[in-house]
This record gives C-alpha cells, sequence and structure tokens, in this order.
C-alpha cells in the first residue's frame, strides 16, 4: 500500500472544467471519498488517478513514484467499475486471475491468490460460473475480489456499490468497509451518496464544478459545512435554510427570520459583521438541533409558535415538517410525539448548533 | 398455477409451430435443388406425379460429376473461394480496427459523433450506386495496377463492397461493448491494444461473425464486378451464368447444388458465434 498525491491537477473537457486545481494527499491505508453530485469532476479525479484520463496541468504520485508518463497497467492500482465490468467470457477464477496472469505469476502462485481472495469475499463455490450466472451481488463481489487480488499500491472504487438494491448495497457497505481496513488498503472511493461517504471513510472530499469545496473528516463536514451546498448535500434530511437579518436590541444581536427572531451569540454577530458581505445571511439548522412540544415553553427560554404543515412518521424517529412564514423546516423528534397538521407547537433552536452562511458567497460564517 | 402453465404452454406450441414454419419456407427451396441435382432428368421436367412426394424416386450422380470433371469448373470453384475467403479476411481485419476507432477515440463528445457520422457517410456512398458504377473505373484502375483478371483483384474488388457494410456492422457492435471493460484490462496490466485483443475482441465475435457471413455471401453471388474486372479467370458466378444459358433444369440445379455447399459450411462454422449472450454479465446498468 501506498499513499497518494495530487498536484495542482487540472483537466478540461472542451469548455467543461472536470477538475480546477486539485489538491489531494491520500494517506496510506486510509478509505477515502470524493462525494459529490453528477458532473463535478469526482470520476475525472479518479480516473486521471487511474491513468484513464490525462490531466492538461499537474501531477500525481503513488508512493513516492510520479506517475504522469505511466500507463494504467503500470501504477500498480487496482480499479472497481461502477457496471462491475466483468470480462464476459471468462469464468469467475479467470476474472479474478486475470491480472496476475497479466503479470506472468507462476499458476501455483497465482493459484493460491485467487483461492485467497475467492474466500475473502465468500464466492469459493462460484469459481467456475460465468458472470452471466452471476447475481448483482456475485458479480460485485468477483469485481472486488479481481481488485483485491492484485495486492495493489491502491484501491479506485467508482461508484461500487449503486447498481446493487438497497438491502444488500447496506450490506456490502459494511462489508466493504471492514475488507479494506483488514487489508490496510489505501482506498479511494468516488460516490454521489452521502450515506456511504459519511458510513465508510476516513475523511472525504466534497467536490462541486470540479473544484474540492471541503476537505474533513465525517465529522467536520456534519458540523461545520465550509459552505451552504455542502449542509444541504450532508444529512438526511439536510440542513434547514432560512433567509434573515442580522438586528440589534438592547446590546443583544438576532437573526430576523420573518415571522420571528431569535438570539444569536455575540460571538457570532462580531463574525457576521467582519466577514458577512451584507447583514442580509443564511441561518440553518439542522433537522434534530430543533426542540419541539406541545406543552408551553417557560417565558424565559426564546421560542415560537409554529404550525404543524406535515408529519412523517419514520418507525424510529419522527419528521415533522413546519411552516415558518414562506418556509417549510423539517424537524426530527421522538415519534411519541402525538402531532397532526395544523396544530400549533412550541419551537425553540439548540443555540450552539446554529450555523449562518453569507448569502451571496454561501460561505460558512458561524 | 395451471391457467398459467397451459398458457405458457400454448405460448410456446404456437412459437414452434412458427418456428417450424419460417424453417421450411427457407429450406423447402434448398431442399428441392438439392433433390433435383440427383435425380434422373424426367423426374424433373416430366408431368409432376399426383400426389406429388418429396421423396426422390430415381439417383445420379451424372450432373453433378460431369460438371466437376468436363468443364473448368473446379478451378473457378478454387478461385471463387479463395477470392471470397480473401476479401472476408481483408473487410474484418480493415472493419474492426477501424470501427474501434470510430467508437472509442474521442470519448462521448459531440465532435466524435459528428465524424464518426461523416465518415461513415462516406464509406456507405460506394454502396449507393449499383455495382456496375463502381466496377467499370475499379476495372480501368485494376488493369493499371495489373491486378486485372487476378484473385487479388477479385478480393480487392469484393472487398470494396463488404468493408462499408462490415463497418457499419462492427461499429454497432463496439457501441454495445463499454469501454469500462477495456479500462478494466487497461488498469489489470495490458496496453490498449492488449485489452483489445483480450477483452474486447472476444465479446465482440458475433459482430464479426455476422460481418464475416454477410462479406462471405456478398462475394460469393456477386456477378457484375467479376464480369467486369475478369477475363480468363472468372469465378463461380460468372461461370454459371454462362452455363445456365442453354443448360437443362437438372445441370442448372447440379451447379446451384455445388454452389451451396461451401456457402453451408462456411455459415454453419461461423453461426456458432451468433449468440446474444457473448456480452451477458459484464456489466450492469
Amino acid at each position: 500500500m501506498a499513499d497518494v498525491r495530487l498536484v495542482n491537477v487540472n483537466k478540461k473537457f472542451g469548455s467543461v472544467v472536470a477538475n480546477e486545481d486539485v489538491n489531494l494527499h491520500i494517506k496510506d491505508a486510509e478509505f477515502f471519498t470524493l462525494l459529490g453530485p453528477s458532473g463535478c469532476g469526482k470520476t475525472t479525479t479518479l480516473r486521471i488517478i487511474a491513468g484513464l484520463e490525462t490531466p492538461d496541468t499537474g501531477e500525481i504520485y503513488i508512493g513516492d513514484r510520479l506517475v504522469n508518463e505511466l500507463p494504467p497497467g503500470k501504477r500498480n492500482i487496482a480499479m472497481v467499475f461502477q457496471n462491475y465490468a466483468l470480462y464476459p467470457h471468462m469464468t469467475v477464477f479467470d476474472n479474478i486471475a486475470f491480472p496476475l496472469k497479466v503479470a506472468k505469476l507462476p499458476q501455483t502462485e497465482i493459484a493460491i491468490k485467487v483461492k485467497w481472495a475467492l474466500d475473502l469475499l465468500r464466492i469459493e463455490e462460484l469459481e467456475n460460473r460465468k458472470p452471466r450466472q452471476l447475481s448483482g451481488g456475485q458479480q460485485q463481489r468477483v469485481a472486488v475480489g479481481r481488485a483485491v487480488v492484485r495486492q495493489p499500491d491502491a484501491f479506485l472504487l467508482d461508484e461500487p456499490l449503486s447498481n446493487l438494491d438497497a438491502l444488500l448495497r447496506l450490506r456490502m457497505r459494511s462489508e466493504l468497509k471492514r475488507l479494506f481496513r483488514d487489508i490496510k488498503a489505501t482506498v479511494i472511493y468516488v460516490t454521489h451518496d452521502q450515506v456511504e461517504a459519511m458510513t465508510m471513510a476516513k475523511r472525504i472530499a466534497v467536490m462541486r464544478y470540479g473544484k474540492i469545496e471541503q476537505l474533513a473528516t465525517p465529522q467536520g463536514i456534519y458540523h461545520c459545512p465550509r459552505t451552504r451546498f455542502i449542509a444541504g448535500f450532508i444529512g438526511s434530511p439536510p440542513m434547514n435554510f432560512l433567509d434573515g437579518t442580522l438586528t440589534e436590541k438592547n446590546g443583544k444581536s438576532y437573526i430576523d427570520l420573518g415571522p420571528f427572531s431569535t438570539e444569536i451569540p455575540p460571538k457570532a454577530a462580531e463574525l457576521i459583521k467582519e466577514k458577512a458581505t451584507s447583514s442580509k445571511v443564511i441561518f440553518g439548522i439542522r433537522p434534530e438541533d430543533i426542540i419541539i412540544q406541545k406543552k408551553k415553553v417557560p417565558k424565559q427560554v426564546e421560542s415560537y409558535l409554529c404550525e404543524v404543515y406535515v408529519v412523517e412518521p419514520l418507525g424510529s424517529e419522527l419528521l415533522v415538517n413546519l411552516n415558518i412564514g414562506e418556509n417549510i423546516v423539517k424537524v426530527k423528534t421522538d415519534p411519541s410525539l402525538d402531532v397532526n397538521i395544523g396544530e400549533k407547537i412550541w419551537t425553540r433552536f439548540r443555540k450552539d448548533k446554529i450555523h449562518v452562511f453569507d448569502s451571496k458567497t454561501e460561505e460558512l460564517i458561524f | 398455477m395451471i391457467h398459467l402453465k397451459s398458457r405458457s404452454f400454448l405460448r410456446s406450441g404456437a412459437f414452434a409451430l412458427l418456428v417450424i414454419g419460417i424453417a421450411f419456407i427457407i429450406v423447402f427451396p434448398l431442399y428441392v435443388v438439392a433433390k433435383n441435382a440427383f435425380v434422373e432428368d424426367p423426374e424433373i421436367t416430366g408431368r409432376p406425379a399426383w400426389p406429388w412426394s418429396p421423396i426422390p424416386k430415381t439417383f445420379t450422380t451424372e450432373w453433378v460429376y460431369s460438371l466437376l470433371t468436363e468443364s473448368k469448373l473446379l478451378s473457378s470453384l478454387m478461385l471463387t473461394i479463395v477470392s471470397t475467403l480473401l476479401s472476408v479476411g481483408i473487410s474484418l481485419l480493415l472493419a474492426t480496427p477501424a470501427a474501434w476507432a470510430l467508437v472509442r477515440v474521442g470519448g462521448k463528445t459531440k465532435t466524435r459523433f459528428r465524424a464518426t457520422g461523416f465518415i461513415l457517410t462516406f464509406a456507405v456512398i460506394s454502396r449507393m450506386f449499383p455495382s456496375i458504377t463502381v466496377g467499370i473505373p475499379l476495372a480501368v484502375i485494376l488493369v493499371r495496377l495489373m491486378l486485372h483478371d487476378t484473385i487479388w483483384g477479385l478480393a480487392i474488388g469484393f472487398t470494396l463492397f463488404s468493408l462499408p457494410y462490415s463497418l457499419i456492422v462492427m461499429k454497432s457492435q463496439f457501441e454495445a461493448i463499454p469501454p469500462e471493460l477495456e479500462e478494466a484490462a487497461m488498469v489489470d496490466g495490458y496496453s490498449r491494444f492488449g485489452a483489445f485483443i483480450r477483452v474486447t475482441l472476444p465479446p465482440a465475435a458475433p459482430g464479426m461473425a455476422a460481418a464475416a457471413i454477410f462479406s462471405f455471401l456478398f462475394a460469393w453471388g456477386e456477378l457484375t464486378l467479376p464480369l467486369l474486372i475478369t477475363s480468363a479467370n472468372q469465378p463461380l458466378s460468372v461461370m454459371t451464368w454462362r452455363y445456365l444459358r442453354g443448360a437443362t433444369m437438372a445441370q442448372g440445379s447440379a451447379i446451384a447444388f455445388i454452389q451451396l455447399i461451401p456457402v453451408l459450411i462456411f455459415t454453419y462454422i461461423l453461426q456458432r458465434f451468433l449468440k446474444p449472450e457473448y456480452l451477458a454479465g459484464a456489466f450492469k446498468y
């Protein structure tokens, strides 16, 4: 295994910018995820690392080697494709043995390694089947097997789970995470699914328009999203946003949200004055950081009476949609709460969990 | 459950009948030719017996034997087989890499699609005119190249006509194979060419077989072009054409039968590649 470094990588397809100044350092044995909506350039980045695309400018290092000039086969990396790309005319055994045969390993060694991979992925009984005789999940395992058997410097995975049905995806998610940790692999995992990224990765790079918008741990991205886009992309459901204006009254700072104002810590007000392009801001709060109750809240605690728009029970939790002015805000709460559409309910925010974004740049201020 | 079963039984029964019907329409004329090539003349030209029976009443190898011994037919047959196979080979050898390039080079860009359309149009233009309009200038060129009336001249002529078709067939074939297959092989250690040979070509077998069969049949049956570009060494089609003027029905059947055999052998060998499941299981959408 080795680390992977990208230095100032740029790539354009015609006038479309796929990668702009991408700098990454993926550490040895790290599970690293490139996350972003489709067309954000994450797959291009992966293909540049693999050598399937040539960057316009920039350098790619795998371990200590500068690999820009090396063809994919000489980079000692393994790749799992979204559609698996199994060789249809070969058996499972031959599919997995393929990279070893290309490397001209002796037969006995190939047999041992393939057996190890088959065993690791628990598909020993399938070794003589052709890909067309396998289920989707089995095909996926073979594709992973073909990657694992080489013991490469790094694994590149391009949306490997997106073609599986929901239940199988859930199982393979944890299985893959464990598998790659057990073999101490450097993994670069491309996905558009924020849940996959959050659950599997040690670090996540969120990409948008070919640029890395934030690079942090899953916790870091969740609690400190650098932009409104990221805050609205991560979490299910994602963060709620309300347009607001900074106001001051009696020496205290508030954000005026329309129907009501909410007090913010003095430090937040200071930061807004210092960094924001205007007093107009975007107020953000996650669904689990809004507290609702039917009983009246004591007067000294800031709270507001909101109307319930709709209630979505999820079994383990309850999603309550509230009308706040023109907006609908989602609240994650305890399923024991008994509320109905149209009811008024007491609402308050966890003051330590509020976020403020600039209305123009949409960057996080507080 | 029973209801479902009986319905599917009915459906498969109807399907079987349909297949038998189609097969009959295709095979029956071939059978009549084969039968007429080996029966005494009166059985062919005489008044048909009633009820008509498909089983031959007489048997003779006279017609086929005399054809194979007396005339130049054997050398003509050899010329046809060799020039046809040559043109099939050249056609595939050129069309396969060309089609791959049309499909893969330039990725999924607009420029690539436009260029592909442009090149394909040009390739197909030669097929938009009757053979004679292309055959006459070709004859002139072949004379200058000293290839007139040779096996190579014939092979080149045939290729001219089968190449565009092979190109179109191979293009659709490669479009059906995801580029990831080659990319996987390249990541696994092959060069682009190695990946093409080892991983892209095997699943492309049905397309290659279809293109080969088409090229073969075209060259085998083409009359106009060989008439123009050969004189002393004429292929079977021209021989047949000359021979049929003044031949009896039995002699005609015999020469048709002789023409039929190589075609049957060739298509029989290649038809086992015409399986759609060659690509199955390679990828998932």
